[in-house]
Parts: structure tokens; C-alpha cells; sequence
């Protein structure tokens, strides 16, 4: 139950997409994700690892044709 | 409320208790802050006013990430028509926002003036989630303790809901501070 910091692609200080974040939803390639203000980032592609005792999530966008 | 106690343990099932008034529950802890236009215009003649709305933007970096966050603007411009919220100029506004809150955000390229996040309303959020966080664990300790009293190791259990009262106390204290962020400043 613990906030979560999500990352593009690796979990380094430059890919951080959006800290404090309480809810993910995936749904039609695309992650959503909310933090505790009620921000919203969206990215298309997937969750490739969620580490939910290190509150890290990792997104994989999709690749840009 | 400022008020001290100090039982042994907390209640029968070692769930601690609020004393603050606050709704401690997890759900709780969110205050969503992504309204539209909350301005009203009832005014017909062609003058010139500030006013203030706020209103969320999407927009997609070139990474293909899209996102919405909430603006605040503030106008002045001359008023002599009927007002559909839409906007026949150009905001120019920066997009350098923190990407998860201040302080500290990083990649955030704003000077903070033109930050449109109110810190202190995250600072709170963020301190009643804690708060709720920690009556959830200490719930969780004294659950982890009842099975140690099941399997026979009384004295690590009544460690432990020592600590489940020693965490409880210290929540208390950040309860009271919350309580005290809570009231809006004269």
C-alpha cells in the first residue's frame, strides 16, 4: 500500500516519470498513472516491474514507429 | 486534540485508535485537484478585469508520454462579451513543471514562481497518507505479534505491541501536527 515512484524504461533519477503515485491502470497499451494529488501521466506501452517493498514501478513504452 | 495516554497496549486486537478526528483510512489520503474552469462571468460591459481560473491541460512531450496537470491563469483582459469559456488568446505559459511534486522533483525546470502547485496542500496530502500509513502498519504489527503469542512466544509479543504503542504514539504526535496544518492560515 505504499506510494510508488515510476520510471521509464530503468529506474535511474532522469527517467522518473511521477513520484507519490497511489494508482496504475493499464488498459489498451496504455499505463495511466495518478499520484496523490490527482496528477495524471500516461504512457503507452506496459509495466515491466513493480518492486512494491522499494515503491519502484518501471514502465517500457512502447517504441515509437 | 493534544491529549497524552499512555496504556499499555492499545485495544484488544491491538488496532490503534484516532483521537484527532481524522478519517483514518488509506482512501482518504488522495484530494484530487483537477478541476475545470471554476470561474463565473456575468458581467456584459467592455472592461478590464484580473481574474483567475484554473483548469487542467493534456499534452503529450515528444517521448510520446501524455499527461494532464492543472493550470492557474490569471487574465486581464478586456470583457465585452458573453463568456463560453473559450479563449481567443494565447497563454504563454511554460510546461517546465515538477513531475511528482516539490520539493525536489526531478527534471523540474520551474523558478517556483510560476509553479502552479500548491506545496503545502501536497505537504499535507502526503502527511494524512502518512499518518493512515502507519495506523495500517502498526495494524499489521500487532497482527504479526498475535501470532507470535500463538506460537507460544509471549515475551516477543509483548515486545512488540510495546512498539506497536511506541509507533502509535509517535503517529499521534504527527496526527496533532497534521491537525494543525489542517487549519487554514488567517
Amino acid at each position: 500500500m505504499c506510494l510508488s515512484t515510476v520510471y521509464k524504461i530503468e529506474k535511474r533519477p532522469e527517467n522518473e516519470v511521477l513520484k507519490n503515485v497511489m494508482l496504475i491502470q493499464c488498459e489498451g497499451g496504455v499505463v495511466t498513472l495518478t499520484d496523490i494529488m490527482g496528477r495524471e501521466e500516461r504512457i503507452e506501452g506496459e509495466i515491466a516491474s513493480a518492486d512494491l517493498t522499494g515503491g519502484t514501478v518501471v514502465v517500457r513504452p512502447r517504441a515509437i514507429a | 486534540m493534544d491529549h497524552e495516554h499512555d496504556h499499555e497496549y492499545m485495544h484488544e486486537h491491538g488496532i490503534p485508535h484516532a483521537h484527532d478526528g481524522h478519517d483514518h483510512h488509506g482512501h482518504d489520503a488522495a484530494h484530487p485537484h483537477m478541476g475545470g474552469a471554476d470561474h463565473e462571468h456575468s458581467h456584459d460591459g467592455g472592461h478590464s478585469h484580473p481574474h483567475t481560473h484554473e483548469h487542467s491541460h493534456e499534452h503529450t512531450h515528444a517521448d510520446g508520454t501524455t499527461h494532464t496537470h492543472p493550470h492557474e491563469h490569471v487574465h486581464d483582459h478586456p470583457h465585452g462579451h458573453e463568456h463560453s469559456h473559450e479563449h481567443g488568446h494565447e497563454h504563454g505559459h511554460e510546461h517546465g513543471h515538477p513531475h511528482g511534486g516539490c520539493p525536489g522533483a526531478a527534471g523540474c525546470n520551474s523558478d517556483c514562481k510560476s509553479c502552479d502547485m500548491d506545496p503545502r496542500a501536497e505537504v499535507v496530502a502526503l502527511m494524512q497518507y502518512m499518518v493512515n500509513h502507519n495506523t495500517a502498519h502498526a495494524n499489521e504489527l500487532a497482527q504479526l505479534a498475535g501470532r507470535l503469542k500463538d506460537l507460544g512466544d509471549t515475551t516477543a509479543f509483548e515486545q512488540v505491541m510495546q512498539a506497536v504503542s511506541d509507533f502509535e504514539k509517535g503517529n499521534m504526535r504527527l496526527s496533532t501536527v497534521l491537525a494543525a496544518l489542517n487549519i487554514p492560515k488567517a
